[in-house]
């Protein structure tokens, strides 16, 4: 402990200073830097943009100057045409004719301003006259004999003029009949010198766009899209070949504005903006928060709207276009075709998002209402089991091919089974298809505009030849099969379930033989009632997850008589024993 | 210590790891200064209560310069570097479990757990407050002015870090890193579990003697708080009788002021070892609060 420290007088910070000083240079730098080009990636896009356009509409001018453009015809027509100016120049009879139009003009405008000065008296004089007429005044009669005059003045004066006009127009034919031959010639030329000009043009418009955000206001969507500001050539035509996806235009432009593959031109951007398809973040201006992933391909984290991927895109459409059928639509229909073939709808009904039944999608209450299901916060969603990228059209991919690896039993957690949704053992296409249509159960969709929905009515049901047939669409309607087995063979997983063999593997009964254990009313009756909870295999474990749902009110009467009829015929393989 | 390392680098939290990095930095560099005062005043080579000074401008100016650069330089690298979290969209049917006051506000959050909303978020918070503000009135002591020393003001700086250290940075250090779901103690290195239960049943103090009719309640807690903090009126008699020096220069009306407001402190952390060692609920109950 030195007292004899150095006092605090003579202590020098001129160090500190500098390098305190120097470390402030350096962060000034680095946020002058951050502020204007690495916060706005926006900018370079647009300026790599510029060159790329510049050098496109350079290499179609070249090619125009090269190909088209005829110089020595060029050369020869406007070397007729200033003689046929000098021609003009000499011409007397030419002169004369433009003195005389240029006097016609004269006469004809004198003519014009004097009638105009004539007819603003005579409507004084008519509103004096009407004025007086509705006070019934004493002067009514003066102003009328005013008016009488003045229409006077003005019929000979609009006559005068009708004729200096015609006479105006005489000698501008003349003049245009000497001038003939010199239109032609420039009609000629500006075949070539036209289209010329035009690139000019556009390649000084683009030289000379300004580098700013670009963004598309949609209120009826109540969106701000501002990926215009990096891909600036979506709206444009012919970059669909660009190394860089940022730079491309947008798929179909290529096609002419009535062509059904143009998209662009039925959902302009000014319109739509481009995120109520692709989703993403319209409003932002950085890549990542705008597309939604980080560069190892993972969903940027707390965002719920990433970008969809290709395969899902045309989820979108179906927000606003009901009718599947027609082509861009192919792998919705073909995920609706998947969801009543494997049955879905047995456990899976779909409402309105209110509750409200909606024809068609009626079904059992086994399991969620899909109605929003896309909605479905990425926070809330266990991704242990999900392969990367994990955005919520993956977890619903992966679920679909298989429940039980996604969705496993975890007894630490209070989750005693694996997922009780049975394997159907999806093609991979029809995953991609079913998880398409899913994405298009949103919220989103009651909140566009009716205006931007292509409603084309619903299709029928299914023709049938017979009962039989018949009783076979309910059972396929209703998603019998999801639980009782494609062909009615029964085998789907469900936990404790007193059939058995065991706990873990107790199957649900196949439908095998119904003729002999049930008459007609007694199997009405039967699905009617359903049977909620069903019995366990061990008494002691949890109830089984799956359930008989209740069809009373949902299966129509008429649907019940061809679905026994149906029910009774099946004849074929069991995987489940006869013991129910 | 993952989970303790992920709460960490969050970067909401990023101002209480450097609370606590530079509030540890302070206290030692202020203690080594008293300390080296004192070394000094005992060896005789500063006069006591008289130590050397400088002149403000420029030598306390140009530190402080230095310190306003410093600070100025770490502010716009957090601001460059880091940008402010966002979490998910708000979803108005899932409540955050636990949902936590800015680090700001924690230790009061903490104080909930001790005291009722009014307790613990109005009159304590005012009582701090107020106190904070009476300290110069009530410090009578002329040592220690200007001059950094722990012998001089022994008393004043304990208080205070008793106040600080403990009640305000501790109490944010703990419901920063130690509290989870259900607002349930949790090690730094636990994970949180959202299903957790812990069995605690508290009871009233007046239950634990007995008492059961509303009327008692009051009068036991009256009597007890009333006895806490009129043991001062105790104090007083008894410096008195003493013709103690220090309650002279005080006065009756400072002297009442810094016993209140020294045993509201005394008894904020009274409370907290009832309640963390006999599960003590409140000490006084009344129709219209708790204490």
């Amino acid at each position: 402990m030195n007292p004899m420290e150095k006092p605090v007088e003579q202590t020098s910070f001129r160090t500190h200073f500098l390098v305190l000083s120097l470390v402030l240079v350096a962060l000034t730098v680095w946020a002058l830097v951050d502020e204007f080009i690495l916060r706005r990636p926006w900018k370079g896009y647009q300026r790599t943009f510029k060159k790329i356009e510049h050098q496109k509409v350079s290499a179609d001018y070249q090619k125009f100057l090269r190909d088209v453009y005829d110089v020595k015809r060029l050369d020869q027509l406007k070397g007729q045409q200033r003689a046929e100016e000098g021609r003009l120049e000499q011409s007397k009879e030419y002169r004369e004719a433009l003195t005389a139009l240029k006097k016609a003009d004269v006469t004809l405008s004198d003519w014009v301003n004097r009638r105009r000065a004539v007819k603003s008296e005579y409507d004084e004089a008519a509103y004096e006259f009407t004025h007086a007429r509705m006070k019934k005044s004493s002067r009514m009669e003066f102003y009328r004999k005013e008016m009488a005059e003045q229409k006077k003045v003005l019929d000979e004066v609009t006559a005068k003029a009708a004729e200096a006009q015609s006479i105006r127009d005489t000698t501008k034919k003349t003049v245009d009949q000497h001038r003939m031959a010199w239109i032609t010639l420039k009609a000629e030329i500006d075949k070539w010198e036209l289209p010329k000009l035009d690139f000019e043009e556009r390649l000084v418009k683009i030289k000379s766009r300004p580098i700013q955000i670009q963004q598309v206001m949609v209120p009826a969507l109540g969106r701000i899209d501002r990926c215009l500001s990096c891909h600036v050539g979506i709206e444009k035509k012919g970059f669909g070949a660009e190394r860089d996806l940022v730079h491309r235009s947008h798929p179909g432009n290529e096609f002419p504005l009535d062509h059904p593959k143009n998209l662009l031109a039925h959902h302009p951007v000014d319109k739509f903006g481009c995120a109520v398809c692709h989703h993403g973040d319209g409003e932002s201006t950085k890549v990542k928060k705008a597309h939604g992933y980080e560069s190892n391909g993972e969903r940027v984290e707390h965002f719920s709207e990433p970008m969809i991927k290709k395969e899902f895109i045309q989820a979108a459409c179906a927000k606003c276009h009901e009718q599947t059928t027609k082509p861009g639509m192919e792998i919705v229909q073909k995920g609706k075709d998947a969801f009543k073939k494997f049955g879905c709808l047995a456990c899976h009904k779909v409402t309105n998002g209110w509750g409200e039944k909606i024809a068609g999608w009626e079904g059992g209450p086994v399991s969620v209402d899909l109605a929003e299901i896309a909605d479905k916060a990425h926070d809330e969603i266990d991704f242990s089991f999900v392969e990367a990228p994990h955005t919520w059209a993956e977890y619903v991919r992966q679920r679909l091919l298989d429940p039980q690896k996604v969705n496993p039993s975890r007894p630490e957690q209070g989750i005693p089974y694996d997922s009780p949704m049975p394997n159907h053992h999806l093609s991979k296409d029809e995953a991609v298809a079913i998880t398409t249509l899913l994405q298009a159960f949103t919220r989103e969709v009651k909140k566009i505009p009716e205006s931007y929905k292509v409603k084309n009515g619903k299709s029928a049901d299914p023709a049938a030849s017979g009962d039989l047939q018949a009783g076979r669409h309910v059972f396929v309607k209703y998603g019998c099969g999801a639980c009782h087995g494609l062909n009615g063979e029964g085998g789907q997983i469900n936990y404790n379930y007193e059939g058995g063999p065991t706990k873990e593997k107790a199957m649900m009964p196949h439908l095998q033989g119904l003729a002999d254990k049930y008459t007609d009313d007694e199997l009405v009756e039967r699905i009617e009632l359903g049977t909620q909870p069903e019995g366990k295999f061990d008494a002691n474990d949890v109830t089984p997850p799956l359930f008989m749902p209740r069809w009373k009110g949902v299966i129509k009467p008429e649907e019940f008589n061809v679905l026994v009829k149906y029910l009774k015929s099946i004849k074929g393989a069991k995987k489940t024993s006869d013991d129910w | 210590m993952k989970h303790f390392f992920y709460i960490l680098g969050k970067p909401d939290n990023i101002p209480i790891a450097g609370m606590l990095v530079l509030v540890a930095f302070y206290t030692w560099y202020a203690f080594r200064q008293a300390f080296k005062n004192d070394r000094l005043m005992e060896a005789g080579l500063i006069k006591e209560g008289e130590p050397d000074r400088v002149h403000v401008f420029p030598y306390l100016v140009r530190i402080e310069m230095l310190a306003a650069m410093v600070t100025l330089a770490i502010l716009l690298f957090w601001s460059l570097g880091v940008d402010a979290p966002l979490e998910e969209i708000a979803n108005p049917s899932k409540t955050p479990n636990p949902s936590k006051a800015p680090w700001y506000f924690l230790g009061l959050q903490e104080l909930l757990v001790y005291f009722d909303p009014w307790i613990a978020g109005f009159l304590l918070p005012n009582i701090i407050i107020v106190g904070l503000i009476a300290i110069p009135y009530i410090d009578i002591n002329p040592k220690g002015s200007g001059y950094y020393s722990f012998k001089d003001r022994k008393f004043a700086i304990l208080t205070f870090l008793l106040g600080f250290l403990v009640l305000w940075v501790g109490m944010i250090f703990i419901g920063t890193f130690m509290r989870g779901p259900g607002w349930y103690f949790y090690m730094p290195w636990e994970e949180w579990d959202v299903h957790k239960v812990v069995a605690i049943t508290n009871v009233n103090l007046h239950e634990l003697f007995g008492i059961r009719s509303v009327w008692g309640q009051g009068i036991f807690g009256a009597v007890v708080v009333g006895g806490y903090f009129g043991s001062a009126v105790l104090h007083f008699g008894w410096l008195k009788m003493k013709k103690s020096e220090w309650l002279e220069r005080m006065g009756p009306i400072r002297y009442g002021t810094f016993m209140f407001l020294f045993l509201s402190l005394g008894g904020v952390v009274i409370k907290m070892i009832l309640r963390h060692t006999l599960n003590i609920k409140y000490v006084w109950v009344t129709p219209w609060f708790n204490v």
